[in-house]
């Protein structure tokens, strides 16, 4: 609170300046009317004046002072004034019965000043009042008296008038002073009283106000600290920056993606907190923002980001246009886009296995129709008749089958069922794969490694898929080149991990992210299908497990198949070749 | 060894009657059921390879069923193009299906699943 906002009070006009004025007052009139009764008797009856009359004079002169004080208190001068004035009566009576009694009457004129005065606290109008009764009673009293009695002679009881009318017009000049004091000291007072007012008005509004005031600053603060809870558990990374590009404040995610405190972020500029690839894009972004003033999202992938970042700069304009600054707005969406990407390969591949589902049968009929019909012919040849024509039926009859082995492939997508699963050391299922890579390795000169050592308990797996996931991953290897490959297994927590790791050519990440698609492949015309990493997904998928590849050009590929330790029940084998 | 063979795809079954013949097999080929159940009545099958999905009302294993009805010794190989798990299900379920084999089949496959049947 400012000084300057209070009013300075000018001092109150204190009580005991009224008590002088009045005091003052009394003492006056009291002065002149005992100095005018004392002059006319000493100019009108000098031979006359005894000690009795002088007696009179102080008297009267200590009633008119009382009088006069008494003013200050109306309630209590009241009752002074009327015990006066009885006095005055008593003072007329004594004489009355002094005189008729025959002896020294009381000078009269007593009861009159001492009436007068009593009516002092009415001021003028009370004395000049009270001087009639009195002079009137004194007459009636006179006049109801022996004429022998009459004491007072006319000149006496002019001097007696005199005095009146002398102690009338002091009262009266006084009495004006005195109203005028009053009046302007009830001004002060009235116009005190209204400040005091105002003051208190003005007082009771401020505490008004501060509670108002202190109350919205408890909502600020309560909104403020929402507004930080909200935003600090927003998952993106969000931040206000001012005009100069200076950080204003940052949420916690800002932290933990640009990887600094909040204290080293706010109050920098964003070409101090960032590397210039960042920055430029930044800047770009910003300025393309301010140019139309409106939200504008971009999506960052550069080096330098741990993700791919979905960015949106909403520039901040004060009402007359002018730029405040612009909030960041950040958000990580590799896992939505992984997810995204996905989702998409499911769908290809469950319209794959619907459209393999449809055309198998279209297509393994007429290869069985090849297939025997090839056989047929060249059981038709004698062997060393024709060798060629043998060969190319020999051919035909082969390729026939593999019409019928990739469209059973694609098949395994559309697949429902679990495959039956059986406790099985996994040891098993590899030695099973590298007896028939046998032939394979020794075409190409590659060799097999064989490590299942930390997992010799068994597993819960289809033999037949595994074992097919694992021909596929070692065949693929060889295809790459590989020279020496190898299997290994581990175990995890919940999981069993199988490594396949060549040495191959590797593939490049455009390769590397299609490898799972059906049909793609590297090994076109090397017997490659495309479909070897897309069926062991299939099975891999169907154990509850995952696969992951790792590779890049020129360093080779691992391969990691991981599945679960522990499986849901077995379910009734569907793929068995024959019954019985 | 009498063998009664239905498949309508033409070529396939003249090229199946010839390798079964010719493996020392008296067969009749019929390429619809009806014809089928017409031969029976002059030919007694010890085998019967059908194709599962046929032209006509009548499928492979209705075929089958109703020929079990007058010969119970009858053996019964189901050839198929397309093997859904649910109609590999289905056959089984029917009990009378010695051997499933799905198209395209080395001869040889053939010759062995006979061979088991009916050792």
């Amino acid at each position: 609170m400012s000084a300057g906002a209070v009013a300075t009070l000018p001092a109150p006009a204190p009580r005991t300046q009224v008590l002088v004025s009045r005091v003052r007052f009394g003492i006056y009139t009291a002065i002149v009317a005992v100095s005018g009764m004392g002059l006319s008797e000493l100019l009108l009856r000098p031979h006359a004046l005894d000690p009795l009359d002088g007696t009179q004079l102080y008297a009267i002169a200590v009633l008119l002072c009382s009088s006069a004080l008494l003013r200050v208190h109306e309630t209590e001068g009241w009752a002074i004034c009327i015990g006066l004035f009885a006095l005055a009566m008593t003072c007329v009576a004594m004489e009355r019965v002094a005189v008729l009694s025959g002896e020294v009457p009381v000078q009269g004129y007593i009861a009159l000043v001492m009436g007068t005065a009593a009516m002092a606290p009415w001021g003028l109008r009370g004395q000049i009042g009270a001087t009639i009764v009195v002079t009137v009673g004194y007459w009636l009293n006179v006049r109801s008296l022996p004429d022998h009695h009459v004491f007072l002679t006319s000149r006496e009881s002019s001097s007696v008038l005199v005095a009146a009318a002398a102690s009338l017009y002091i009262t009266w000049i006084l009495d004006r002073e005195h109203a005028a004091n009053v009046h302007e000291l009830h001004r002060e007072s009235t116009q005190r009283e209204e400040l005091e007012r105002r003051v208190r008005e003005r007082t009771l509004a401020l505490s008004e106000s501060n509670k108002a005031l202190s109350a919205e600053v408890s909502d600020r603060r309560r909104l403020q600290d929402q507004l930080l809870l909200i935003s600090d558990s927003f998952p993106g990374f969000l931040g206000y920056v001012d005009g100069d590009q200076r950080y204003v404040w940052v949420n916690h995610a800002y932290e933990t993606y640009w990887r600094r405190p909040r204290t080293e972020i706010v109050g920098r500029r964003m070409s101090e907190l960032h590397t210039p690839v960042i920055y430029r894009l930044l800047e770009e972004h910003i300025a393309q923002a301010l140019d139309d003033s409106s939200t504008r999202t971009e999506v960052y992938s550069v080096d330098g980001l741990r993700a791919k970042v979905e960015v949106t700069v909403m520039p901040h304009r004060g009402p007359d246009g002018a730029l405040h600054g612009f909030v960041i707005l950040g958000l990580d969406i590799s896992a939505r886009e992984a997810a995204e990407e996905q989702t998409r390969r499911t769908e290809r591949l469950a319209a794959l296995g619907t459209l393999a589902a449809g055309i198998a049968h279209e297509i393994n009929n007429p290869a069985a129709s090849i297939l025997a019909t090839a056989e047929m012919a060249r059981d038709s040849l004698h062997p060393t008749e024709n060798p060629f024509l043998d060969e190319a039926l020999t051919g035909i009859a082969k390729e026939a089958m593999r019409c019928g082995q990739i469209v059973r492939g694609i098949l395994r997508f559309a697949r429902e069922e679990a495959p039956l699963r059986a406790l099985q050391p996994i040891l098993g299922v590899v030695e099973r794969a590298g007896e028939l890579l046998r032939g394979e390795l020794a075409l190409t000169g590659a060799s097999l490694h064989i490590d299942c050592s930390a997992t010799p308990e068994p597993i819960a797996i289809d033999a037949s898929g595994i074992l097919q996931v694992v021909l596929n991953l070692a065949t693929n290897a060889l295809r790459a080149q590989a020279k020496v490959v190898t299997i290994r297994s581990s175990l995890r927590p919940a999981h069993l991990a199988l490594e396949v790791i060549d040495d191959g050519r590797g593939m490049s990440t455009a390769e590397g992210s299609r490898a799972f698609d059906p049909f793609f492949t590297t090994a076109r015309g090397n017997g490659g299908t495309g479909l070897g990493l897309s069926i062991s997904h299939t099975i891999v998928a169907q154990h509850g497990g995952t696969i992951e590849i790792r590779s890049a050009a020129g360093t080779g590929t691992t391969v990691t198949v991981v599945l679960p330790r522990q499986s849901t029940p077995p379910l009734p084998m569907v793929a068995a070749r024959t019954g019985t | 060894m009498n063998i009664l063979l239905v498949e309508d795809e033409e070529l396939l079954c003249r090229s199946l009657t010839q390798l079964l013949q010719r493996a020392g097999f008296t067969v009749v080929a019929a390429t619809n059921a009806t014809d089928a159940m017409t031969a029976v009545a002059t030919f007694v099958p010890d085998i019967l390879i059908t194709d599962w999905l046929l032209q006509g009302d009548i499928d492979g294993i209705a075929l089958a069923r109703r020929l079990r009805q007058t010969a119970p010794e009858l053996r019964v190989i189901v050839i198929t193009g397309l093997l859904a798990a649910t109609a590999r299900s289905e056959i089984q379920r029917a009990g009378i299906v010695s051997v499933i084999l799905e198209k395209p089949f080395p001869f040889a496959d053939l010759q062995a699943a006979i061979t088991r049947i009916t050792q």
